[in-house]
């Protein structure tokens, strides 16, 4: 139904998109709010949806032009050949940073949960030669995966929100106090910030059939989608946890999840939750590094990226040995740095885009 | 990262030949660069201290407050 352009369509990016966004939000908006703003974090999404679908407008009203073109001619296309090279070469630095992140955040999650003692390059490696594995397959293969995996994922959500309901103590939402909007609005924009580790699928611009143009109330549905099961995520933590543990944790919905147990016989449900949920990264890291070699191919001029892959993953790897030594250090580059660049690249470049576009009488 | 340089070196044999025989000078040179990096990374980990991107920056820009 979807293959017959060998294409993604509009509506799998979506769901990739809101899957990727929901579960990001659930490992580093906690931290970042409730160390912030306390019984109040649970509000701050509803700042942040308010710049999701100011970025959605805008991507909206870019979406005609991209017609099969790849990132680097889409810029180019903008900004001018000079000056599109230039963002081009900023976005392909910033993509690998972001994989080799995503990289040693999944090997480095693997060694605190799962193996303590374990050397963490087997899963370094692990996790790079299976994403190196995936990108040898289309695009459209791994959006149907992802399909899939949003899915299982949508339900476990849905069964860890129900467990946890039923654990929530209202006393630790409350209370909601009129001095606490501006940390709310600061927290917010960082919480968008978050979810901006989904919208980067935008950019696979060459391999999105953008004919089946979705209806506006798709942003719209995308948008709530995102908002709910965040807020969900936060009330459900924070309201188990309480405010001052969930800001202290490393991952907060795990810990979370650790207290629920099924008919006092099944514990540990967490793990179960991790290893499905980390299936969503093996989706992430295919689609940003089809989105780095189309970079590449398009900076370098390049015919074919497929002898590429594997020295680029390899790259990745080595690379994300070089981000940090600890976990403890992930958690402020994350609130710090990676927020504000995916705002930078999810935001401001794309608002650059519209600006220049229609100056320059592109859209 | 013995095995990474080994696996490097064994990747560039392999495609170089590739790309020597399909005559793409451009591909060979981008090639011995990524491979050149991650070598040169691979070494930089194994120094004493190492190196920590995540480290240099929160200390740069004095994110640890």
């Amino acid at each position: 139904m979807y293959g017959d352009t060998g294409k993604i369509s509009t509506r799998q990016v979506f769901f990739i998109s809101a899957m990727i966004a929901v579960v990001y939000a659930s490992r580093f908006t906690l931290t970042l709010t409730a160390t912030r703003e306390g019984p109040t974090a649970w509000l701050s999404p509803f700042i942040s949806v308010i710049v999701l679908a100011l970025i959605f407008l805008i991507f909206n009203s870019l979406y005609r032009s991209f017609q099969g073109m790849g990132p680097v001619e889409v810029l180019k296309m903008y900004f001018g050949k000079g000056l599109g090279m230039v963002f081009s070469a900023v976005l392909l630095i910033w993509m690998t940073f972001l994989i080799a992140f995503i990289t040693r955040l999944y090997s480095e999650r693997a060694v605190t949960i799962f193996f303590p003692n374990a050397d963490i390059n087997i899963f370094t490696f692990f996790f790079a030669l299976v994403a190196g594995f995936f990108v040898h397959f289309k695009p459209v293969i791994i959006a149907r995966v992802g399909e899939i995996i949003f899915a299982i994922i949508f339900v476990i959500f849905i069964f860890s929100f129900l467990a946890l309901f039923g654990l929530v103590d209202v006393n630790h939402l409350l209370p909601v106090a009129p001095k606490s909007v501006p940390t709310l609005l600061y927290c917010g924009i960082g919480c968008t910030g978050v979810w901006g580790f989904g919208l980067y699928t935008f950019f696979l611009t060459d391999h999105i059939d953008y004919n089946k143009v979705l209806k506006k109330r798709s942003y719209l549905y995308y948008s709530a989608f995102v908002l709910l099961f965040t807020v969900l995520i936060q009330v459900t933590t924070i309201g188990v946890l309480g405010a001052s543990l969930t800001g202290k944790a490393i991952l907060p919905f795990n810990d979370a999840i650790k207290v629920v147990t099924l008919f006092d016989t099944f514990n540990r449900l967490e793990v179960f939750f991790t290893v499905i949920v980390d299936l969503v990264d093996y989706v992430t890291i295919a689609f940003y590094v089809f989105i780095a070699l189309s970079l590449l191919k398009g900076i370098f001029h390049l015919q074919d990226t497929k002898p590429f892959i594997w020295v680029y993953v390899l790259f990745i790897a080595v690379l994300s040995n070089a981000i940090t030594k600890s976990y403890f250090e992930l958690e402020p580059i994350v609130r710090n740095i990676l927020t504000l660049g995916n705002l930078a690249f999810m935001l401001g470049l794309p608002f650059l885009m519209l600006v220049v576009g229609k100056l320059r009488k592109v859209i | 990262m013995v095995f990474v340089i080994v696996l490097a070196a064994g990747l560039s044999v392999f495609e170089i030949f590739n790309f020597i025989k399909q005559k793409r000078q451009k591909e060979i040179a981008l090639f011995l660069v990524l491979v050149g990096i991650a070598v040169f990374v691979a070494y930089l980990l194994e120094t004493p201290g190492g190196i920590s991107i995540s480290g240099f920056l929160t200390r740069a820009l004095d994110l640890h407050r």
